[in-house]
């Protein structure tokens, strides 16, 4: 009897101390409840592109932070799927293939200036008027193929973006032998980085931003023993980083189009309904 | 004051809970994957530890002794540790859901953490004053703490390297384990 009676004042009283907790600390909860989705969408691709079956990334977002699947961002790739498994603490079990950079290009001689695709680019991507050639502005497109199907000549074209930083082909004799970690090239650099630790950066496929200071004098190259061509594998380096600032600075900026655009088509539609009420307000002018 | 002291330095490096008595080995390995879900995991860990040693060592000695009924020790502290991590985990969810979706599964999990009830049970075995009890958690917090963050900063450094396929993950910080207990089993000469 005392036994049930010490125990169940024990659970008793921690209950009510919880559940004052509880009230007490339920208006910062609301007060952050967006931060997670403000997390996973500065993840996700911001191709507006709606393949997730979201309307857009920040509405993927807001359904990834209730429970939905991390695999659905088919031009996040597996980058995405990775950035969103460590943010969020949980797997994501899914094989998902690499994403094709992509960019739309209208075909001139069979654009009939319908005008049509402009309304359907999430990022006001396409320039023109109607009756007018319309041409795809490359530097804002994200190659999202939403504007594909909203053309009824079909006359948009994909094409694999050419301007594209990408990862130079390795170095020739790259890794002649393997790095012994000898470390005869941390002294040998003029400019003190670690050249080893950026060459097992380089070859674990790893961000190093330090390389950016490398001025690529060789010494390194001519230090090691093993005969690694240290000095090509830090170009590479060097060229991968550009591409990933690259892509955050594109993704970047289809978030500000995107923003803008909704921002845009929320106002007119104010407007558009102020209208409306201010004619169904006045007398008619037949009356 | 010097004895107070000399349990903060034994729980926290010559018996640390983690490396040489082996308790809670399970937050250990599983939140270790990086500096920035390891810090956060000891605070809340260390949090957890000092407040059910509190809460268990007044509800020991004003209840279980008082009404001799000492038999209900494990239940009634799995009770008080149970609920500290529930606090826990609502205060983390409200002051920063990213860090709660970070921790994921394993801030619920401090309830399972063996070292929570391990120091507690030592404390009302040992006899130990409500000081005494206070820096034993606090220690033992402390060398939670500093067994998995070091662990975590060397587990970052490994998955950089060139790790041969078949010891790559688990195996090789599994082996890092074993060596940093190597490593802390060397205190021992501390206590002379």
């Amino acid at each position: 009897m005392i036994a049930a009676l010490v125990l169940g004042g024990i659970g008793l009283a921690a209950a009510v101390m919880l559940s004052v907790a509880r009230r007490a600390l339920a208006g910062t909860e609301d007060a952050n409840a967006d931060a997670v989705v403000v997390a996973i969408d500065a993840v996700l691709p911001q191709s507006q592109c709606a393949q997730c079956g979201y309307p857009g990334c920040r509405p993927y977002a807001e359904a990834v932070a209730e429970g939905e699947r991390l695999d659905l961002c088919p031009p996040g790739g597996s980058r995405v799927v990775a950035a969103l498994e460590e943010l969020l603490g949980r797997d994501a079990n899914a094989e998902v293939s690499e994403p094709f950079d992509a960019l739309a290009r209208i075909v001139e001689a069979d654009c009939i200036g319908c005008a049509l695709c402009i309304d359907a680019c999430p990022v006001d991507a396409i320039a023109g008027a109607s009756k007018y050639l319309h041409a795809v502005i490359p530097e804002r497109c994200t190659g999202c193929e939403l504007c594909i199907p909203a053309c009824p000549v079909d006359c948009i074209e994909l094409l694999a973006r050419s301007d594209e930083v990408a990862d130079l082909p390795p170095p020739a004799n790259a890794s002649a032998l393997a790095c012994i970690g000898c470390g005869r090239c941390e002294p040998a650099c003029p400019v003190e980085l670690q050249p080893e630790v950026l060459h097992v950066a380089f070859e674990t496929g790893a961000t190093d931003t330090s390389v950016i200071d490398c001025i690529e004098c060789t010494a390194c190259t001519r230090s090691c023993p093993s005969g690694i061509d240290l000095v090509a594998e830090f170009g590479a380096l060097k060229h991968r980083i550009q591409g990933e600032r690259e892509t955050n600075r594109r993704s970047e900026a289809a978030r500000r189009h995107s923003d803008a655009r909704s921002e845009r088509l929320a106002r007119l539609a104010r407007e558009q309904e102020a209208h409306r009420a201010k004619r169904l307000r006045a007398p008619h002018q037949w009356q | 004051m010097t004895e107070l002291l000399l349990i903060l330095l034994s729980a926290a490096l010559v018996n640390n809970f983690v490396l040489v008595q082996f308790l809670g080995l399970c937050p250990f390995v599983g939140s270790s994957g990086r500096v920035e879900t390891a810090v956060p995991m000891t605070l809340a860990t260390m949090f957890v530890l000092t407040v059910a040693a509190l809460g268990t060592y007044l509800v020991n000695r004003y209840l279980l002794v008082a009404f001799e009924v000492e038999y209900l020790r494990i239940i009634a502290f799995i009770v008080i540790i149970a609920a500290t991590v529930q606090f826990t985990e609502m205060f983390v969810r409200a002051a920063s859901p990213v860090l709660h979706r970070m921790l994921g599964i394993y801030l619920p999990l401090i309830t399972t953490n063996c070292a929570v009830l391990g120091v507690t049970l030592i404390a009302v075995g040992e006899g130990l004053s409500l000081a005494r009890t206070l820096f034993l958690a606090i220690g033992a917090g402390l060398g939670f703490g500093i067994a998995i963050v070091a662990f975590a900063a060397l587990r970052e450094r490994i998955t950089d390297d060139a790790v041969p396929e078949p010891f790559r993950g688990p195996p090789l910080a599994l082996v890092t384990v074993g060596f940093m207990a190597l490593a802390f089993y060397g205190f021992k000469g501390l206590g002379g």
